[in-house]
């Protein structure tokens, strides 16, 4: 009797799971809050072909899929321009998750207010990829099976690394927000691949040029252990072997360790002057709490631009004061002077994230930066082929954005160089540039 | 089961690959990189289900022996430029053999114990790839993976990788279906019932366990080398505690009892949570990852409260009931004759 | 010297708070039998619930209460609801239901309180204490005396009160038990009542050194778990001594081996006393079984 019950609930939820996906079809892509425009339902037909050898001709094919099935249904107003937003909405990664789907949110509904792409309505199409590399490659398919010109995203480097082959076989211009250095290196194996925070190697050694001014020779280094640690221990040990700092010791901690006081203290043992922090919150926030609190280490202590902005004063507290964080100058937005090159973006993107959201955060500025710069290159090329955008980006020249000049360039695919970041440090819990 | 009900419920799941294909076509949430990821991890699946529906042990590591497949193959082919398929076969044997030696020392241990030995070992290996940089990459992960050839044929679709995945799908429930019928499989059902009763029967309950661990470490394995030359790049956070979780809810919510069970759960599950995935923002506006996390764990909960057996081990059972009970379809064994599961271990 | 003892004094601190979600796997392991994975998630909702009050302006102890009801409320209802009903269930489904439960609070406690981690000073501020050259923090001091005083209440509970012996007697012999007419149906709810309250508690003592976010339950839960098991997963005073020597050996492995794999070594532990030792590597004397 019960068996029979279970066996009709097991085929009603099956059914329930089927009559979602009727429904679910039409309403889904409306998923940002921002686009006025409604998505068109056509995009599974077109998508048919697709989904059975999406590596044919990449180029060709995505965009007749948009166009077949736009056409029809919305022409008069001119068809959205869909970019899909691959991000860590939950899982490990979800405080940069958040930031980023803020950012591209708000800076959606602004180019929007302001007419929209090339006259036609920007139509964001956010995705969730839970940390997760798996759902990191299906919903980049998922997001090119709808028709999506570009992509922001994914926002961690594994999460990029995983999601590449199917990137780079669909072929849509893609702006990641991962740290490593692979996913843009080397460029004629990533001719569609872009990202906007700085290399790793850029931060280490601006880090090590301030502590040259200092006469800082030996180094303690302290990274979590995940990627974004490994890319951070990757770049000093290069700088290492070419001799331009002498490392003393290389510790780890876990993403979710709430207790560092042991490799501090192995550090300052090893005769460390100045202790490096590759890490983001709330580690990073914990080491400065270890060292100053519970250790007293009166050791200058640097921090990479993952420290993150408000929750780094936040947890760290009191601590957190004389921090020393190479960062953009997204979290001193509203200290730069006027005759600052990146003054009007920066002004611009600080208040419009912090009038909406209150606190700066430090992540934001990478997926502005995103967007910003594909609706810039969709804008020049005149056309969402995703050939036309990839030659225009790499035609931008300087392109000013909130996290630095970026200057892409056909071997380029990052952009920042020397002097778009600067060293930064807490003074009474606000950012204030250093010395 | 008289043989034309066996016939056609083959027939069905051969048949199921196909039909997935074309439903994918038309559905949008269901693409193709998803179809593959299904049929890799029923295959795992069903290498968990031997291990714990057949011989009765909780696995919580089972993501252990998929990494060693997808390391195996990855670092051989990438680093070494070896066949795809020689290096699947390599990992194979390394899963094997690690599986072996673990399941020496973790059965002297039941009941939940055997579960936590598996879970530990399973995150001695994780943080271990994580560690030694110079062999897997370290957390940052391992990239430029060929995609899977045989000889000159070669995966370079989805809808190529996914036929493929789907017959060794097919292909391992055939093997899974043989050895739970084999001598083996019956020494197996009967120590399920009491090991003591199968040592007096002259069954080697200990060797038994230990090969059935191994086969199902095998079918991880062969998972692991498809998903690293499908993605072409591996990196711990695919193999951490989460996925051997994801493992168990796939096996589980299938049936631990039936060898149909993970291509059941797989394919449930994916429908469930891509269906909620799209179906939630019509309810909660602006809904996105938060709400499907919690959808997925009730779905979960109310799943396992209302099929003790799982959704295959139900079907299963009533499609026995219509072919008349004729004899071929194992009993499952983790349960006594009343039908309800044996009780859980007592403290010890 | 001064740098051995300073990581005694770190293990001690970690292996405090590993003690005390330990205590909780085994009150709820000995009385129901179940592996309760959802341990760390009451933590995390004690210390949510705590951090989200302070913010407010309420007072610590007032924070305190709310941690331990909103845990303890939550775990009585999680048990009635989706434990109680599964009793007889196999091991596996027993397993998946409370990972059920704890991807479930999870999920909530993302929608509730959003992704980031929060947090609140020590409870009394000033510079650490100074032992023999080693930094001992004052909020780490009130760890130690949090797990003194649990302990100390656990003992009196299990073993001077009625409703104490009769948990331990359902422990021991279900059936004996129920025979003396003891609900052992009321007692797995006692059980996952005081569990999770230890844990809605410790989740509150532990924000100043841990921060609060969603997803800080699982961490802490599988230390805790490592901490009962080296404690023969008997006795809640064996928990609290395997929580102490498993923070002291990894504290020990990061400082002497290699921090990048003091993690890889704790769970070779786990590994290692599960074969090796089943029954605990500490058969203590000191409580009889809860």
């Amino acid at each position: 009797m019960t068996k029979t019950a279970r066996l009709i609930l097991a085929g009603a939820l099956l059914l329930a799971a089927c009559a979602a996906e009727g429904t679910g079809d039409q309403a889904s892509p409306t998923s940002a809050e921002a686009p006025p425009a409604t998505i068109d339902t056509g995009t599974a037909d077109a998508a048919d072909t697709e989904t059975a050898e999406p590596t044919t001709e990449p180029a060709g094919t995505t965009e007749p899929a948009g166009t077949a099935t736009d056409t029809g249904a919305t022409a008069a107003e001119g068809d959205p321009v869909l970019v899909g937003v691959n991000i860590e909405q939950s899982g490990p990664a979800s405080v940069q998750g958040e930031a980023y789907a803020r950012a591209v949110e708000l800076l959606a509904r602004q180019i929007n207010d302001a007419g929209g792409i090339l006259g036609r309505p920007l139509e964001l199409q956010v995705v969730d990829n839970a940390t997760d590399q798996t759902e990191a490659v299906t919903q980049t398919q998922r997001l090119v099976d709808d028709g999506a010109v570009a992509m922001v995203g994914p926002g961690t480097s594994p999460t990029t690394l995983a999601a590449m082959d199917t990137i780079l076989s669909a072929g849509i211009p893609v702006v990641s927000m991962g740290s490593a250095d692979a996913i843009t290196d080397p460029p004629a194996d990533r001719p569609n691949v872009f990202k906007t925070p700085a290399r790793g190697s850029l931060m280490a050694s601006e880090i090590v040029a301030h502590m040259g001014e200092q006469g800082i020779g030996r180094v303690g280094l302290i990274a979590v252990n995940n990627p974004y640690g490994d890319s951070g221990v990757t770049a000093w040990e290069e700088l290492a072997a070419a001799g331009d700092v002498e490392l003393v010791g290389i510790e780890r901690f876990e993403a979710t360790d709430t207790d560092m006081t042991t490799q501090l203290n192995s550090l300052a043992g090893a005769g460390a002057e100045a202790i490096v922090t590759w890490a983001i919150p709330p580690g990073a926030p914990t080491v400065r709490r270890n060292a100053v609190e519970n250790l007293g280490i009166e050791l200058p202590m640097y921090f990479d631009a993952g420290a993150g902005a408000e929750l780094f004063v936040e947890l760290a507290g009191a601590a957190a004061d004389g921090a020393l964080v190479i960062h953009p100058r997204t979290l001193i937005w509203d200290q730069v002077g006027a005759d600052d090159p990146q003054a009007e973006a920066l002004t611009e993107f600080g208040s419009a994230y912090t009038g909406e959201f209150g606190a700066m955060s430090g992540f934001a500025g990478y997926a502005w930066d995103a967007l910003g710069l594909l609706r810039t290159a969709i804008e020049q090329a005149g056309d969402t082929e995703p050939e036309a955008i990839i030659e225009a980006m790499e035609g931008l020249g300087e392109y000013v954005g909130v996290t630095g000049t970026y200057e892409i360039t056909d071997d380029d695919h990052q952009g920042l160089g020397e002097g778009d970041l600067v060293m930064l440090t807490v003074e009474g819990g606000e950012w204030r540039p250093a010395e | 089961m008289s043989w034309p009900w066996r016939l056609a419920g083959w027939a069905l799941f051969v048949l199921a690959g196909p039909a997935l294909l074309a439903l994918a076509g038309q559905v949008p949430f269901l693409t193709s990189g998803r179809l593959v990821f299904l049929a890799i991890t029923a295959l795992a699946a069903v290498g968990l289900c031997l291990i714990m529906g057949f011989a009765g042990q909780v696995s919580l590591g089972h993501a252990a022996f998929y990494a060693v497949g997808a390391y195996a193959s990855g670092i051989l082919t990438a680093g070494y430029g070896v066949p795809p398929i020689v290096a699947l076969l390599a990992g194979m044997v390394l899963a094997g053999a690690a599986a072996a030696g673990v399941a020496r020392a973790v059965f002297r241990v039941s009941g939940h114990f055997l579960a936590m030995a598996t879970l530990a070992f399973g995150l001695i290996l994780y943080y271990s790839l994580g560690h030694f940089r110079t062999v897997t990459g370290g957390n940052a992960g391992r990239g430029g993976i060929p995609k899977l050839a045989i000889g000159s044929w070669e995966a370079t679709t989805d809808t190529r990788m996914f036929l493929l995945c789907w017959a060794l799908v097919v292909l391992g429930v055939l093997v899974a279906r043989n050895v739970v019928d084999s001598r083996t499989g019956r020494a197996l059902r009967a120590t399920g019932a009491s090991e003591v009763a199968a040592g007096c029967c002259g069954v080697n309950v200990v060797r038994a366990k230990v090969g059935v661990f191994v086969l199902g470490a095998l079918y991880a394995a062969v998972a692991g080398s498809l998903y690293a030359h499908y993605v072409t790049y591996i990196a711990p956070e695919e193999f951490g505690l989460l996925k051997s979780i994801q493992f168990l809810v796939v096996a589980t919510v299938g049936g631990l009892t039936s060898v149909w069970g993970g291509p059941v759960g797989a394919v449930v599950l994916v429908l469930l949570t891509e269906a909620s995935r799209e179906a939630i923002p019509l309810f909660v506006e602006g809904a996105t990852g938060p709400y499907e996390l919690t959808i997925y764990g009730l779905v979960l909960v109310v799943v396992l409260l209302l099929f003790n057996r799982g959704i295959a081990g139900g079907i299963a059972h009533a499609w026995r009931a219509r072919g008349r009970g004729g004899g071929g379809d194992p009993e499952p064994l983790a349960e006594d004759a009343t039908g309800r599961p044996v009780p859980r271990e007592v403290a010890p | 010297m001064a740098e051995l003892l300073q990581s005694l004094v770190t293990g001690l601190t970690l292996g405090a708070m590993y003690a005390m979600v330990g205590v909780g796997f085994v009150l709820i392991y000995n009385v129901t039998g179940i592996i309760n994975f959802a341990q760390g998630e009451y933590l995390m909702l004690g210390a949510m619930t705590a951090v989200t009050l302070v913010a407010a302006g309420v007072g610590l102890p007032l924070a305190f209460l709310a941690a331990v009801g909103v845990a303890a409320a939550v775990g009585g209802v999680v048990e009635r609801v989706a434990i109680r009903p599964a009793r007889g269930a196999s091991i596996e489904t027993l397993i998946l239901i409370t990972i059920g439960v704890s991807i479930t609070l999870n999920g909530v406690a993302l929608l509730v309180w959003g992704v980031n981690p929060r947090r609140y000073g020590p409870f009394t501020a000033g510079p650490p204490v100074e032992l023999a050259g080693a930094a001992l923090s004052r909020q780490s001091v009130w760890v130690f005396a949090f797990t003194a005083l649990v302990a100390g209440a656990l003992w009196w509970f299990l073993e001077r009160t009625t409703s104490g012996k009769a948990m331990r007697a359902c422990a021991m012999n279900p059936e004996a038990a129920m025979l003396q007419g003891i609900s052992s149906s009321r007692m797995s709810l006692y059980a996952f009542l005081l569990a999770t309250g230890i844990a809605g508690a410790t989740g509150m003592v532990l924000v100043p050194i841990t921060s609060a976010s969603y997803n800080m339950g699982l961490p802490l839960a599988l230390r805790g778990f490592t901490a009962a098991v080296i404690g023969g997963l008997v006795s809640p005073l064996g928990a609290i001594a395997g929580g102490l020597l498993l923070g002291v050996a990894e504290a020990s492995a990061a400082r002497f081996v290699s921090s990048g794999l003091k993690d890889a070594i704790a769970f070779a532990v786990l590994f290692a006393v599960l074969v090796l030792r089943p029954q605990g590597l500490l058969r203590l004397r000191l409580a009889s079984r809860v």
